[in-house]
């Protein structure tokens, strides 16, 4: 069980930041889309970090697994909408 | 609900910290040592080590600059400061060379630096040596290994230290009386201290080391935001990163028309170095000359200490005078971004960096290194303690992995610098390849140590690899003044860089040597308690 815990906090918390660290360059207007990649950078190790803590909580890890799916599968969907809107 | 939450932070802390912790152990080292990697490239240099700044040294300075600029139109001069006893010119040479298709660009060819005795004005033909960058590069990008197969494996040892130390945090419950708890007692409760008190005293530290660490990977670990922007152009993101970073200010305050071609003379440049709007001239620590086809020949100056957090790099500050009109044209204060962000970013580069660090400053970052390494050292030791009674009961050959790993990695990395010192002294000066042997050296002697670990009792193991770190340690200075030094006198005359690396080699003598005592009557009471 603490394996599965362990993929989960590692791949797939680096999954979830990957997914976060894209959205949030569409989301953040600054001036520059530098800046927003910079900070975009800056913030993901901190939402792995969380959601490695988070994964070894007493959280049931079902839970987790589905929370994680919705979340990544939303995210997902957010970045092609924009990202697809934006003409990259 | 609090303690259930600290359990499996427990757990998390013990297991992220031990997987990855003998390569966090060999990271800080080299990480730490990095702090003084021109130091210890210059040590690896004896040539150099003659070379003592005198009154004479700004004028040889100025009279190289001069020599250099007839044959190129970019001069770097760089004067001794707390870091290097020698003056270091570099002239640059631009090639025009042709691209495929027919178009004429213009190509910088890197000429190396000549470096000059501050005294006297020889030129110094230093060694080749992997010096101070082969433990520098070894702590980010490992050895041999692809670069970015390299990176990955340092940055997910790096996020296991992020989480390491904030699950420490939370499984604290009296961090600040922590910092005062030390009881040195040969138990799980006395290594615990000896575990939690460098820890905690260093904490802003190792969380800014750490997280700063991550950010400096950045390009292998999460490129996702640029690719999503860039695609596979990421040329292009980092160009409009660089832009962003130094923001225009490059850019020349005075119309080109105003500039004047004028010969370059010591009396122009004097002139220019002891102006009232530069720096004092004893912090002068480079000067550049430009000078620009048919325009104008300016001189940058960029002081010894570098007043900013935001200096790192090329992004010194600095004062640009147009040598004939003598005005100040430009002046580069960083941070030269007006952007939070990068701004923000690249304090954390700095910090990890430490290149706008005086020499005391610097000396604080070294000793939080060290604490770093007790930390990663302790807790590696701490899980032996911790599974020691378990194991007597069932041996685990997990106990006895991480034993010898533990041993292999701790005793071995220090054997491994004194011969890499060592080995610089002893390989043939004009060897071709010695750089390269200086580097197997190294290897070879950590093999070594892990090979005698898996071969042998472990404490008897420890005793005689740390009685060996202790004797290669010792005879550093004695093997350096063999071969170094022509007289005796020298000793007292050369710079004080060099008294440094000796007085460290004592310490790291007596530390391991203390260290080997306590094993020593660790292996006393064992014999004794069989008896």
């Amino acid at each position: 069980m603490k394996i599965l815990r362990f993929l989960t906090a590692s791949i797939g918390g680096y999954i979830l930041t990957a997914f976060m660290s894209v959205s949030l360059t569409l989301m953040f207007t600054f001036t520059t889309t530098i800046e927003s990649i910079v900070l975009a950078n800056m913030l993901s190790y901190t939402i792995w970090l969380l959601f490695i803590l988070y994964s070894f909580s007493d959280v049931d890890l079902k839970k987790i697994l589905i929370q994680l799916l919705v979340v990544c599968f939303i995210l997902y969907g957010f970045n092609t909408y924009f990202l697809s809107i934006e003409g990259v | 609900m609090a303690r259930e939450f600290r359990k499996p932070m427990t757990w998390l802390h013990t297991w992220s910290g031990v997987i990855v912790g003998w390569l966090l152990f060999a990271i800080f080292v080299t990480g730490t040592s990095s702090y003084y990697r021109g130091e210890i490239t210059l040590w690896m240099q004896p040539e150099t080590h003659k070379s003592v700044v005198s009154e004479n040294t700004f004028d040889i300075a100025l009279e190289k600059a001069l020599k250099a600029s007839q044959k190129s139109k970019n001069v770097t001069v760089t004067l001794p400061n707390s870091r290097t006893n020698m003056i270091a010119v570099k002239a640059e040479m631009q090639n025009k060379s042709n691209t495929k298709n027919g178009n004429q660009r213009q190509k910088r060819k890197r000429i190396p630096s000549l470096y000059y005795d501050a005294n006297t004005g020889e030129l110094i033909t230093p060694r080749e040596t992997a010096g101070g960058n082969f433990l520098y590069r070894f702590h980010f990008e490992l050895y041999n290994i692809p670069r970015k197969v390299a990176h990955w494996i340092v940055g997910i040892a790096t996020m296991s230290m992020l989480v390491a130390i904030i699950t420490g945090i939370i499984i604290h419950t009296r961090i600040f009386k922590d910092i005062f708890t030390f009881r040195s007692k040969d138990n799980t409760r006395g290594w615990m201290d000896a575990h939690i008190l460098p820890g905690v005293a260093t904490l802003p530290f190792l969380i800014m080391i750490t997280y700063s660490g991550l950010l400096l990977l950045n390009s292998a670990l999460m490129p996702w935001g640029a690719k999503a922007h860039y695609g596979d152009d990421i040329r292009a993101y980092k160009q409009e990163f660089r832009t962003l970073y130094t923001n225009g200010v490059d850019k020349p305050s005075i119309p080109q028309s105003r500039a004047t071609k004028t010969d370059l003379t010591k009396e122009q440049l004097l002139k220019v170095l002891y102006h009232k709007d530069s720096f004092d001239v004893k912090n002068i620590g480079r000067f550049i000359i430009t000078q620009k086809n048919n325009e104008s020949t300016t001189v940058e100056i960029i002081p010894k200490e570098a007043a900013s957090i935001f200096s790192f790099k090329g992004l010194k500050e600095s004062k640009t005078f147009d040598l004939y009109t003598l005005e100040q044209i430009n002046m580069k204060n960083p941070p030269l971004s007006n952007s939070t962000i990068v701004n923000v970013n690249s304090a954390f580069i700095s910090l990890h960096m430490a290149h706008f660090a005086d020499s005391t400053l610097r000396f604080f970052f070294f000793i939080a290194g060290v604490f770093g390494i007790i930390l990663s050292g302790t807790g590696l030791v701490l899980w032996i303690e911790k599974r020691k009674k378990k194991n007597l009961e069932k041996k685990s050959f997990g106990f006895y992995l991480v034993e010898k790993l533990n041993l292999g990695t701790m005793s071995g990395i220090f054997i491994a610098i004194a011969v890499y010192f060592i080995a610089n002294r002893f390989i043939g000066v004009d060897e071709l390849m010695r750089k390269e042997y200086e580097i197997n050296a190294f290897f070879i002697a950590w093999l070594f140590s892990y090979i005698h670990a898996f071969f042998r009792d472990t404490l008897s193991a420890w005793r005689e690899q740390l009685l060996i770190a202790v004797a290669l340690f010792i005879s550093l200075p004695l093997i350096n003044a063999t071969i170094v030094f022509d007289s005796l006198s020298e000793f007292y005359t050369r710079d004080s860089i060099f008294i440094y690396f000796d007085i460290f080699f004592v310490v790291m003598a007596v530390v391991l040597a203390f260290i080997a005592s306590i094993v020593n009557k660790k292996i006393k009471a064992k014999d004794l308690k069989k008896c």
